[in-house]
């Protein structure tokens, strides 16, 4: 095939998309846009709400309440401040990220460079969250054992609590693992290639 | 920003952006890039100034997104036959010239991601100066490159043309 015959090929009719493909795609994405948000402001409205049917029973307790002690009972203001808190961040977030494609005014080159800085940036993220999670096992081992040792946990306690925290930081330890081997890393070989092309 | 704004902004890129998740995607994976790349030109709309021309924003964004892409590469036999039984509704019908096409995507499949995106963009009529503020490199290079990779095209294109016959 001659490059006329290429660009020919390009510019025919064959190589258009149609008017109907065009508003079926059209009409696709902007569907997605909508429930994509949807679903996202149904579950933070829906968490809100929770949150604040606990606060205000809260709120109305501690201040109806003669008896409450706010000297003794803080904590759950301070943990539902923390809900709070997390709740807001995570929909400010949300919403950067929604309206963020954080390489459109990059060339390819400086894009593929900053991929590869954050790609390399949250594998150094998976392994120092690897190497606390496994700094912990010793230490909660040792929390653990202090605590019968002056006796506030039974040893039925202890192992209970061993084999909860012990299931969940393997658990932790895997997830990370699967990410780190399957996704991230991968991910950084390609990224590395593309480069050197 | 409304989405009806959106919609008529990227109206006019739609049948580019096609043609770049048709030189990316394996068929199975087409319609899903398109809709990735859709959203990530929606997404990076905001951060739009106008300095450049939309056409070659979008193109940017686009590449950006295709070339990082990974498609899902499941049941790929199945969905494959479902595209191909509507591929009449999506591509200007010609029989002859859609054969010829389809060889000529197979080919550029086969190139490296890099040399692809600069045929894309060469076929799409940008100049080698556009093309090279997109990729980053000297105008000279995109000359360089883009003769070896439509060498290469050729090449690979005789090659699917006489795999087939």
């Amino acid at each position: 095939m001659k490059p006329e015959d290429i660009d020919r090929l390009w510019q025919s009719p064959a190589n258009r998309i149609t008017q109907k493909a065009e508003d079926i795609m059209l009409d696709k994405v902007l569907k997605n846009i909508r429930r994509s948000r949807r679903g996202f402001h149904i579950f933070t409205g829906y968490v809100a709400a929770v949150l604040g049917g606990i606060s205000f029973v809260a709120g109305y307790t501690a201040v109806k309440r003669e008896s409450f002690d706010w000297g003794q009972e803080w904590g759950v203001f301070a943990l539902l401040g923390l809900c709070w808190c997390v709740l807001i961040l995570i929909r400010v977030q949300h919403r950067r990220h929604e309206r963020a494609f954080p390489y459109g005014h990059m060339n390819l080159s400086d894009a593929l460079a900053a991929m590869q800085a954050a790609n390399a940036l949250t594998r150094l993220r998976l392994k120092v969250m690897g190497v606390g999670l496994l700094v912990a096992v010793p230490l909660m081992g040792a929390g653990l054992w202090q605590l019968q040792a002056v006796g506030k946990m039974s040893a039925q306690n202890v192992m209970q609590f061993a084999m909860l925290a012990g299931g969940a930081l393997s658990l932790s330890v895997l997830v990370n693992l699967v990410r780190y081997f399957r996704v991230h890393m991968p991910e950084a070989k390609r990224l590395q290639q593309l480069r050197s092309e | 920003m409304p989405n009806d704004d959106f919609a008529e902004w990227i109206r006019p890129h739609i049948g580019s952006l096609a043609r770049i998740s048709r030189a990316f995607a394996a068929p199975a994976d087409r319609d899903d890039l398109l809709q990735e790349l859709m959203l990530s030109v929606w997404k990076a709309r905001p951060a739009f100034r106008g300095d450049s021309a939309v056409s070659t924003y979008v193109f940017r964004v686009a590449h950006n997104r295709a070339l990082t892409w990974i498609g899902r590469k499941k049941q790929q036999g199945v969905r494959e036959a479902e595209i191909s039984a509507q591929a009449h509704l999506l591509w200007g019908v010609d029989a002859e010239d859609g054969a010829q096409l389809e060889q000529l995507y197979a080919a550029m499949q086969a190139l490296p991601p890099m040399d692809r995106s600069l045929l894309l963009l060469m076929l799409e009529g940008m100049s080698y100066a556009d093309i090279g503020a997109l990729h980053g490199v000297s105008v000279s290079n995109v000359g360089v490159r883009l003769h070896r990779a439509r060498a290469e095209l050729n090449r690979l294109v005789a090659k699917e043309a006489s795999d087939e016959a």
